[in-house]
């Protein structure tokens, strides 16, 4: 008898143990914040701690654990929800946490700017450095810098508070403080605040801000508004309600220029070659719209879920991560307003229905949400798009891959044109110039009448309307 | 944000966001708009400036005879005097130089040559401050778009 009962406990515990496994499991779901890399230039990498540091690039998600780096003239800018953050050159960043409830970067080395739009008690964000934690206890924008063993921390707008080695320190707008820590001491100097490129290229960034018409319309809280307002223009339709209409070739079609990468926890994400491609590609549907595309971001949430790619894949589920075993060919297309969204990783009930929430709001229960048998754009040549699995598997941008299977003869010209012409090569037979005759050559000629200071950021506006059409990687 | 709790010398931005926030009242506006302030464009010039080649495109100006590189030489040296006030009247008294002043000693007579010639390369980059500039080489040592370039005491390098 008592056996028995010890055996029945032993297997009710079990099947607790069990149960409180598939709870756990359940509800670890992936950050439903997602930063970006929203601009880098030079030597820029991230790693994180599975994989080694890889070049960075445009558009990739950005969360918790990875590293962002910078080589010597190499600068970066993310972007968390209406957080922005840029890196100088020779400068290192971790992202400890991202997420929907906090932002906590770690300063390793060089500077960083933080502009922090709402200072929300639910979304605390901090940068830890050798000298202490630092904390924004308002909207405003900061900069910190650690050159050695100084950490020089600099207020522009918005007060940020310091705690380390007993002590707290708070910094106001115009503030410059230097901290030295020595024998478990912190030493502070006031100075005043940096003046150097850095600082203008951050400024240059924030003109450069395209999300003040687009936060009209969605959350300035989802990562990719910062970049919509200049490639396209908001209509309202009876059909879809708010929807925005990018300006691209008439041949376009959405996840069709840019590649897949595989980025855990998501699985096959995709990443875009348009410098608007983040928000229109992780959140809300696709429709077309008197023949043209449309982004559809749905109903307006104030926190919207990011998802890795909202298409759906032909023959149903989406492609493991070991595609690049199999052969032959795989195909998507974007998901139509009101289709449901079925993450391929392992999510809660919670998660389905918030992810969804902005197309689709009769999920009740999860085990009832399948992918549909019928999609809108399935069968629809103008959205979907199909290549050899290899290309998701070695990351290959999409739409040079359709290019070559359509006009292989076209490729060795186009590429013979890639970049300026090399200069004429050097004369095999002539001297090598004494060393004082290098100043004659040395300085050259500057044009810039019509590009003063002043007028900078509007030219700069002006001339990014160029690359607007990305097609494909150069 | 609380405007009292501030001391007026800190308000200034504050207000500049207010009167953002009005002014942008006059727009339809269908949900909670977030004004987000432009800062205003930079005040100082920083020794060292970091940026990107854009662009390079071959340039063929009109030959004279005997006055063509002066007239040019005059034409730069008018625009490198307006930068920052240093370098002024330097390109105009130099023949069209090569990128990068270490690596073209090994060819004075080609720059020479190309220097007479009428073509040469324009460099434009855009730095990341924001700023477009245009630079002008006889030779280009193998400098791409797309390459990372500082200005340095108002002299092009390969960053």
């Amino acid at each position: 008898m008592g056996a028995l009962l010890s055996r029945r406990t032993l297997r009710r515990s079990a099947i607790g143990a069990l149960l409180a496994l598939a709870g756990a499991l359940a509800f670890a779901d992936p950050p439903a914040t997602v930063g970006r890399v929203s601009w880098l230039a030079g030597e820029v990498t991230l790693g994180d701690a599975d994989a080694a540091p890889a070049p960075a690039q445009l558009n990739w998600p950005v969360t918790g654990g990875q590293a962002l780096s910078t080589g010597a003239t190499g600068r970066a800018e993310l972007w968390a929800g209406s957080d922005a953050i840029r890196l100088d050159v020779a400068s290192r960043l971790r992202v400890e946490q991202l997420d929907d409830s906090a932002l906590r970067l770690r300063l390793e080395q060089g500077s960083v700017a933080l502009r922090i739009a709402t200072a929300d008690a639910s979304h605390q964000a901090s940068v830890e450095t050798p000298v202490g934690r630092f904390a924004p206890q308002s909207a405003g924008q900061w900069r910190l810098d650690l050159h050695g063993d100084t950490l020089s921390a600099t207020s522009l707008a918005g007060t940020l508070a310091l705690d380390g080695a007993g002590t707290h320190v708070l910094l106001h707008g115009g503030q410059r403080a230097d901290f030295v820590l020595r024998d478990g001491r912190l030493s502070t100097a006031f100075a005043p605040p940096p003046a150097d490129d850095f600082q203008n290229f951050v400024r240059a960034r924030d003109a450069a801000y395209d999300g003040r018409v687009a936060v009209r319309y969605v959350s300035p809280e989802m990562t990719g508004v910062e970049s919509l307002d200049r490639f396209g223009h908001w209509e309202q339709t009876v059909d879809y309600g708010n929807v925005w209409v990018p300006e691209v070739a008439p041949d376009w079609a959405p996840y069709r220029f840019g590649h897949w990468a595989w980025v855990a926890p998501w699985g096959w994400t995709w990443v875009d070659d348009a410098a608007w491609g983040f928000a229109p590609f992780h959140y809300g549907r696709w429709a077309l719209w008197h023949d043209r595309w449309a982004w559809v971001p749905g109903a307006y949430v104030a926190r919207p879920v990011y998802a890795p790619a909202l298409v759906g894949w032909s023959g149903g589920a989406a492609p493991a991560v070991s595609v690049n075993l199999g052969v032959g060919r795989v195909a998507w297309f974007p998901l139509a307003p009101h289709e449901v969204y079925v993450p391929p990783y392992a999510v809660s009930a919670t998660y389905v229905r918030s992810v969804n929430i902005t197309h689709v709001t009769n999920i009740t229960n999860v085990t009832a949400v399948a992918a549909p048998a019928h999609y809108a754009f399935e069968a629809d040549r103008r959205a979907r798009t199909a290549v050899d699995a290899s290309v998701l598997a070695e990351h290959r941008a999409v739409a040079h891959e359709i290019a070559r299977g359509a006009a292989v003869r076209e490729a060795p010209r186009l590429a013979a044109h890639d970049g300026p012409r090399p200069m004429r090569p050097p004369d095999p037979g002539a001297r090598r110039a004494p060393e004082g005759r290098e100043h004659t050559v040395e300085p050259a000629r500057e044009h810039a009448f019509e590009h003063e200071r002043e007028h900078g950021f509007e030219h700069e506006r002006e001339h990014e309307h160029e690359p607007r059409f990305p097609r494909g990687r150069e | 944000m609380k405007l009292t709790t501030h001391p007026l010398r800190r308000a200034w931005p504050l207000a500049l966001f207010a009167a953002a926030a009005l002014s942008a009242c006059a727009v339809p506006v269908t949900r909670t708009t977030r004004v987000y302030e432009a800062a205003p464009p930079p005040v100082y010039a920083p020794a060292v400036r970091y940026g990107t080649v854009d662009r390079i495109e071959e340039v063929t100006t009109r030959a004279e005879p005997t006055g063509g590189g002066t007239l040019l030489g005059a034409l730069v040296g008018g625009v490198v005097g307006n930068q920052f006030g240093h370098g002024s009247g330097r390109a105009a008294a130099t023949a069209l130089g090569a990128f990068g002043g270490a690596v073209v000693g090994n060819n004075v007579e080609q720059q020479q040559a190309a220097a007479a010639s009428d073509r040469h390369w324009r460099v434009f980059v855009h730095f990341d401050d924001g700023q477009r500039r245009e630079f002008d080489y006889s030779v280009l040592n193998g400098l791409r778009a797309g390459e990372r370039v500082r200005l340095h005491d108002g002299v092009l390098e390969r960053g």
